[in-house]
């Protein structure tokens, strides 16, 4: 270890003390990974990659503050660290350095009622934040399927989505201003107002950022009361086509819902049974909340009967009632799936536009179906357009063969979005995967992020090798 | 390793590739903030370990130490995966090898005199109440248990209060040594448990049922010594099971009053599935009146006291109660009831300087029919 590593680490034993100071290798294996998929090939063949430097855990601003500066003078990478539940290597040490975790910082400072905000930390997990709100009769309207492991800053530095966004929108939608640590180690609050009209926005351009620009350690966020009238249901249409016109009829015609989800014909077969609902055609699962119940019951009322005049066949409550109840459950097919060798699975969500969102579909699904087996949902829709979810299982007795069949639909996918104007993601962020593409995605625009990091982050400390920055 | 691990291959496997997904509910994982302490961050390094990548030493050891076998993982996991059992097989290993925490081996020896975690003769303090009811000789055994013995035996006289309003016919535990031996389970001593079980088993034998105010000792029978079976023992319950299937025969003098938050013992609850006897006392008590904590029955969150935890982290397991304490304050409780000798321990430990009253719902219910 370097010399100027070893001060560095003196100097953080002095701020926060050996407890909160970790190097032992237990501790630094488990910060070496994130939910990359790739990444678990590596844990099937024992290998441990990335490993950090050390791992630190402030209590409060001030301490993250001294850490930064820290980093600063001795030009160490940091990394901050929330769950560690993002998908794209987001949070992998690629240049090695120091991991951040935030999870001492996880309290709710206030609920201001009045203007329904809430003020918290960015350590506290989805799951935790939400039914602290509950307790008070609100709700973030937040709901990703990470809920249980994902954290506020993960969330506010990937941009991430929950299901019912189409009411509350994305994270960049509910939060109102930031509190965080800049390069210099100072300590920056945006202004919580309303709306303004001062210059560019400054959260949107620290939400998204991936730690890149600095370190968000809290966030104001607005919430809404929980909702008392809830009202689901299932859908089921021919094809993709025409479910996806019904998607853009709602969402155009003032009947947007709370929930609305699309299956493909496969991810309708897979899902079926857990969701009550026939195993042929394309399923959807749509729902409506809200606390007026006049106003919720006539949009739901409206909403299906939009669907039904659009040769939508109405399935009842069930399917809507079976997803509401296994809403997180997707997420546990990981571990059954990985733990077969040979195996590997990922998901790719990608942003459209409703002109070219059967395009886009079927391009990809034509495309990665000649390298594994793929199915797709449409959900988070938009005044504009859609997210196709892609998940897909490749397969391969070589490990190398394997990583690279998952390359190979990693890139087709990129490609297609590229070709049609979409957006190569919507909600899972950049990391250091997806970063090959960005350059493209963005275009100029990748220059003027790169500007914006050189003058931010002179000396790429935070978290290099991500949003395709610091990569050299 | 890898043979010894070998009943636990789904546990691993399904733990080390799945996204953390009961994390946030660890109350471990809550106070270290790491990775590594979560489920599962350390049945990776187990995996690791198990697939001859990671070296087993006192670290990985000391990592397997931080757990106290709440189960509260198992409620948020769909695979319903148990990882204290893996836990526990390694320790057993880690203390065969010499790796487990220090305080850990050292406590064979400090169990060996008297048999229980305490290194007192806990067999004299239930003496007297055990002669007095020697002379009827009944098939049903009160199994105090060394915990219960060693920090409330206030509690065991009220319990022998509460039976004899019931005129039950019963006996109390009367040997040299009154464990069960769950301590030594928990933390790896699996040797010298072997020979304490055999030696239990027979002072067992001969009852019909075994009632314990202790959940611990409940579930350790039930799991370690009905299976292949003592003889003739056909039911051992909690207590609180017992009383509530017998409130009817109880005659109530006084209403309890005051905010009491019950707190579900995770031995009695996730263990056992004993959710709603001690609810049950409680209602007859308190005329319905007491509270519940935000998270309750098989979300409810853990003392910090179980697996073995204190003796072997005793920091993280004070800060788990804490935690638990800060809720109660929140709620504005003044008497936090439980069922459960260690849960009470650590809590009234904990909220000692804060003057923080805690209680064994049997002591509630012993002051109810007018206990002086």
């Amino acid at each position: 270890m370097s010399e100027r590593i070893q001060s560095a680490i003196n100097s953080l034993v002095e701020i926060l003390g050996k407890e909160k100071v970790r190097s032992d290798r237990t501790t630094l294996i488990s910060y070496a990974r994130d939910v990359f998929m790739p990444g678990y090939l590596d844990l099937r063949r024992g290998k441990i990659e990335h490993l950090p430097w050390l791992v630190c855990y402030p209590e409060n601003i001030e301490q993250v503050s001294k850490i930064v500066k820290i980093a600063r003078e001795n030009k160490i990478p940091l990394i901050a660290f929330g769950g560690g539940s993002g998908v794209l290597g987001g949070t992998t040490p690629v240049k090695g350095g120091v991991i951040v975790d935030l999870k001492r910082m996880r309290k709710i400072h206030s609920i201001n009622k009045i203007n329904q905000t809430c003020k918290v930390d960015a350590g506290i997990f989805g799951e935790e934040l939400e039914r602290a709100l509950n307790r008070e009769g609100f709700t973030l309207g937040h709901f990703p399927s990470s809920i249980y492991c994902s954290t506020l800053g993960g969330w506010l530095a990937t941009r991430s989505a929950g299901q019912f966004s189409a009411k509350y929108g994305k994270i960049e939608d509910v939060g109102i201003a930031l509190v965080g640590v800049l390069e210099d180690g100072s300590i920056f609050h945006t202004k919580a107002t309303p709306r303004s009209a001062t210059g560019p926005d400054l959260d949107q351009v620290l939400i998204g950022s991936e730690g890149t620009l600095g370190i968000i350690t809290s966030a104001i966020l607005s919430i809404s009361p929980v909702p008392s009238i809830r009202s689901y249901r299932g859908f089921s249409f021919e094809g993709v086509e025409m479910g996806l016109e019904a998607i853009r009829v709602l969402m155009q015609k003032e009947r947007e819902p709370a929930l609305l989800r699309l299956y493909d014909p496969m991810d309708t077969k897979f899902n079926a049974s857990k969701l009550k609902a026939p195993s042929s055609g394309c399923l959807l699962v749509i729902g409506y909340e809200g606390f007026n119940k006049e106003r919720t019951e006539l949009k739901a009322r409206l909403g299906f009967e939009e669907l039904k005049n659009i040769y939508g066949k109405d399935l009842g409550e069930a399917p809507g009632l079976a997803w509401l109840e296994h809403r997180y459950s997707v997420s546990y097919n990981q571990s059954k799936i990985l733990s077969q060798a040979g195996n590997l699975l990922d998901t790719i969500e990608v942003s459209v536009r409703f002109r070219d969102a059967l395009g886009l579909y079927q391009r990809i699904m034509e495309r990665i179906g000649k390298i594994g087996l793929v199915m797709a949902h449409f959900s988070h829709a938009w005044r504009d357009g859609v997210c196709i979810y892609f998940s897909f299982l490749v397969n391969d007795p070589e490990p190398e063969k394997l990583r690279e069949k998952h390359f190979q639909v990693w890139k087709k996918a990129m490609s297609a979005c590229l070709e049609l104007g979409a957006s190569i993601s919507h909600h899972h962020g950049i990391g250091f995967y997806r970063s090959r593409w960005l350059k493209q995605e963005l275009g100029l625009g990748h220059q003027i992020l790169v500007k914006l990091k050189k003058e931010l982050d002179p000396d790429f400390i935070f978290n290099p090798g991500k949003l395709g920055l610091g990569e050299d | 390793m890898k043979k010894r691990l070998k009943a636990y291959e789904r546990e691993i496997e399904f733990c080390s590739y799945c996204p953390k997904l009961c994390r946030f509910a660890c109350p471990v994982a809550k106070i270290t903030a790491s990775e590594a302490s979560t489920p599962t961050g350390k049945m990776t390094i187990i995996k690791l370990v198990k697939d001859g990548a990671l070296e087993f030493n006192s670290e990985v050891a000391l990592l397997i130490y931080q757990c106290s076998g709440c189960l509260l993982s198992r409620t948020y996991c769909e695979h319903r995966i148990e990882v204290i059992g893996t836990f526990e097989a390694i320790r057993a290993i880690a203390v065969e090898k010499g790796l487990a925490p220090k305080r850990v081996l050292e406590f064979g020896n400090a169990w060996a005199k008297f048999r229980n975690p305490y290194g007192e003769d806990l067999s004299s303090r239930l003496k007297s109440l055990a002669q007095a009811r020697e002379s009827k000789k009944s098939p049903v055994l009160v199994f105090p248990g060394c915990t219960m013995s060693h920090y409330f035996p206030d509690t065991i006289k009220d319990l022998l209060l509460v039976l004899d309003q019931l005129e039950l016919n019963y006996q109390v535990f009367n040997q040299e040594y009154i464990c069960c031996g769950y301590p030594l389970y928990a933390i790896g001593h699996w040797k010298i448990l072997e020979e304490h079980k055999k030696w239990l088993a027979e002072k067992l034998s001969g009852y019909e049922l075994i009632l314990s105010p202790c959940p611990t000792c409940v579930y350790f029978l039930k799991s370690q010594y009905l299976n292949p079976g003592i003889a003739e023992v056909k039911k051992i319950q909690h207590i609180s099971e017992f009383i509530s299937e017998n409130l009817a025969g109880l005659n109530f003098q006084t209403r309890i009053s005051g905010k009491i938050v019950y707190h579900d013992p995770c031995h009695l609850g996730r263990y056992l599935n004993v959710y709603q006897p001690p609810r049950e006392i409680l209602k007859a008590i308190t005329q319905d009146s007491f509270l519940e904590f935000y998270e309750s029955q098989e979300q409810a969150e853990c003392c910090g006291g179980g697996g073995g935890l204190p003796l072997a982290h005793p920091q993280i397991a004070r800060a788990i109660s804490k935690n638990k304490l800060e809720e109660f304050k929140a709620l504005g409780g003044e008497v936090l009831a439980s069922a459960c000798p260690m849960c009470e321990r650590m809590f009234a430990r904990t909220g000692r300087e804060q003057g923080i009253v805690v209680k064994d719902l049997i002591s509630l219910l012993a002051q109810s029919l007018g206990k002086k």
